[in-house]
């Protein structure tokens, strides 16, 4: 079934008048009315000279699909992807209706569902804009992303290291675990390279409080994946990106994550993230220069392990509670530590031992006391995460492609794979290393 | 079916068989989907660039360098299928395992080998080779078949991983490496369906498809693709496909 929804910058009847789309609506997405049901707080992206049409309708765009993604629960199993139908105000519909067959492609690549985008024009859209910042007082030269997780802290440290001096380009979190986070990775950054960085957090997020909002999903009923979210966060640092004189915009992943192979088939499509996939980044450079933007994002740790980066990039200049002190955990916020169980909390341990830093606290141990959590999603992620190594670590580079051909597609995106697969090696090892040294009882399941 | 995974040995033929015979209508229809059909429709209209174009400038149009051909000309079958996927809003979890087997069916006909073995060596002259003669000797059918073939390999992965993991550490499963030689197994069984189907009806629709908009090549070979499925879910519940 479809799920159809429309933008709103003007009393919903008005909106209904110019645009089909938005009369059959299910859910109204506004952040300009009064009625408005999101917050938009883009203060700080720093816009000297105001910011371009292209520009502010890519900010738009990027917003509603970002609220849209979260409006629109998922099924289980096979009703995973969804059908979503999205019209959006832009002042300039002929480049977007141009652009619309690339942009349903990109987030096709990021959350496999089935998007269908409408433009059309509102005459008091081009007066609607942000309040944005000023240019930085300090130099900046280009702008990197920083999540509060360690692989954006990693790229901090490599700009900082080599004499670059970055925007940070922040999406500032509703958790208040990866606000945290957040706060702890700037305050070490400032701390290491004094004046040598700006920060300009944004903020976009569904907000009900008030009365006479428009209509939408509490909490509860809300997608808590966010595939599209990576959209949202390339469009502000590209937009960022305008104010400074380097056009480099750095999203930092580890190669891993990145490459959005599959851990097992059941997980094959969006049901692995392919937030900073190289097809992705790709598609969102193409979108960003027809739309007239200068800015080129980059993810420089395609060929790197989450435990490389740990221990080549950070380890050397920051100290093990700074390095601590970022979140990588998916259910963040759900206790009063980083639950252990999720993948990144999985790959953040390993991570950490082959790194020789001090051990953290988690809420639960699947790695040491792996038997007393079979049946869970926990579980299955350790499950899942040892099989895919054990493939690795026992297949030619031919049966690897063969029986991994999510690789293709990092090939097709300009990938180089006999780097990836060395990657890919390096972290099986690193894996069953850690496993087979430190966890005896979850090392048993390696055989 | 889950007690298979608790029994030692367990049997990758019997473990299809009861997978086969327990999908619903639901999953059959799911299966055959329009996203099932344009992968297979960009399979076709890769052979005819190849042997319109020759594999070097078809790679080049796909922006592709020409070396490794056969992992190179795969990637961009897969790339070609995901656009077609996104164009024609046909997302759908049948649709990402297709995707899967679009490039698995791209170096077995590349390599002449079910499992893509020698995908990095094989020479670009012998893959145009290949793909020409699909075309040339009337095989597409066969493509279709082996598609197909891979299809159900890239499923029926699906499906047992889904349930798999909670018995690894027990007797059926005591590691990782049984619970990925067990789906192996089953995925080579499903694979090797292909050998099976009967398919020959279709040739001249699938030499014909890749001239229509890719919106309206889905929907004449989906019957292909129907067929296909149907006939190797038969064998595979039939405990016969190997």
């Amino acid at each position: 079934m479809t799920s159809v929804l429309a933008v709103v910058c003007e009393p919903a009847q008005e909106a209904a008048d110019r645009c089909e789309i938005v009369r059959d609506a299910d859910t109204l997405i506004d952040w300009r009315t009064e009625r408005a049901n999101v917050t938009v707080d883009l203060s700080e992206l720093p816009a000297p000279a105001g910011l371009s049409a292209p520009a502010l309708d890519l900010l738009d765009v990027a917003i509603g699909i970002y609220i849209a993604d979260i409006a629109v629960m998922r099924g289980e199993r096979e009703a995973w992807p969804r059908e979503i139908t999205l019209a959006i105000p832009v002042r300039e519909p002929r480049l977007w209706s141009s652009l619309g067959r690339d942009l349903s492609r990109l987030i096709y690549a990021l959350t496999r569902d089935s998007f269908t985008l409408h433009f059309y024009a509102v005459p008091d859209l081009p007066e609607m804009g942000y309040e944005c910042a000023p240019a930085p007082e300090e130099h900046v030269d280009c702008v990197s992303m920083l999540s509060g997780g360690l692989d954006s802290l990693a790229g901090a440290v490599m700009l900082q290291e080599t004499g670059r001096r970055p925007l940070y380009s922040m999406h500032r979190s509703g958790n208040p675990s990866v606000l945290t986070a957040q706060r702890n990775v700037v305050r070490s950054i400032q701390s290491h390279w004094p004046g040598g960085s700006h920060t300009a957090p944004c903020l976009v997020a569904p907000s009900t409080a008030g009365n006479d909002t428009l209509a939408f999903p509490p909490a509860e009923q809300r997608e808590p994946s966010r595939r599209a979210r990576s959209l949202l966060f390339m469009a502000l640092a590209t937009v960022a990106a305008q104010a400074v004189s380097g056009n480099e915009v750095y999203m930092c992943e580890n190669g891993l994550l990145t490459a959005g192979l599959p851990l097992s088939p059941s997980r094959a499509g969006s049901m692995s993230t392919h937030s900073t996939h190289p097809a992705a980044l790709n598609l969102f450079n193409d979108i960003a220069a027809r739309a007239g933007l200068d800015g080129l994002v980059v993810n420089p740790f395609v060929y790197e392990t989450k435990a490389d980066l740990i221990r080549n990039v950070l380890k050397p200049h920051l100290t093990p509670r700074e390095i601590q002190a970022t979140i990588s955990c998916w259910a963040a916020g759900r206790g009063n530590r980083q639950c252990g169980g999720c993948i990144p909390c999985l790959l953040r341990r390993i991570g950490m031992v082959y790194a020789e830093l001090p051990e953290e606290a988690y809420m639960i141990d699947v790695l040491g006391r792996p038997d007393e959590y079979v049946g869970t999603d926990a579980w299955g992620n350790l499950v899942d995460l040892l099989r895919h190594a054990r493939r690795i670590a026992e297949q030619s580079d031919a049966e690897l492609v063969a029986e991994q051909p999510a690789i293709l597609a990092l090939s097709a995106a300009g990938v180089e794979i006999g780097e990836i697969i060395a990657m890919l090696r390096r972290h099986a090892n690193q894996t069953l290393g850690v496993v087979n040294e430190c966890f005896p009882r979850a090392a048993r399941l390696i055989g | 079916m889950r007690e298979l995974y608790a029994q030692p040995n367990p049997s990758p033929v019997e473990v299809a068989r009861r997978i086969a015979g327990a999908l619903d209508a639901q999953t059959h229809a799911g299966m055959q989907g329009p996203a099932v059909a344009t992968c297979l429709g960009a399979l076709v209209e890769g052979c005819a660039a190849i042997e319109r174009d020759g594999l070097e400038r078809t790679l080049q149009q796909m922006g592709l360098p020409p070396e490794p051909a056969a992992v190179q000309l795969a990637a961009g079958l897969r790339d070609r299928a995901e656009e077609l996927i996104a164009q024609t809003g046909q997302a759908s979890r049948f649709g990402d395992l297709a995707l899967e087997a679009v490039g698995t069916t791209a170096l077995a006909l590349a390599t002449l080998s079910d499992s893509g073995a020698g995908l990095l060596e094989v020479p670009l002259a012998a893959v145009e080779v290949r793909f020409r003669s699909l075309r040339t000797e009337g095989e597409l059918h066969r493509m279709a078949a082996l598609y197909t073939g891979h299809d159900l390999d890239r499923a029926f992965r699906y499906f047992v991983a889904r349930d798999v993991g909670d018995f690894v550490g027990g007797e059926g499963l005591p590691t990782v490496s049984d619970a990925n030689r067990l789906e192996d197994a089953v995925a080579a069984h499903c694979r090797q369906t292909w050998r099976r189907l009967a398919l020959g009806e279709y040739e001249p629709i699938l030499a014909e498809a890749h001239l229509l908009d890719p919106g309206e090549r889905f929907e004449v070979l989906q019957p292909v693709v129907a067929s296909g499925i149907e006939q190797g879910l038969e064998q595979i519940a039939a405990g016969v496909a190997g």
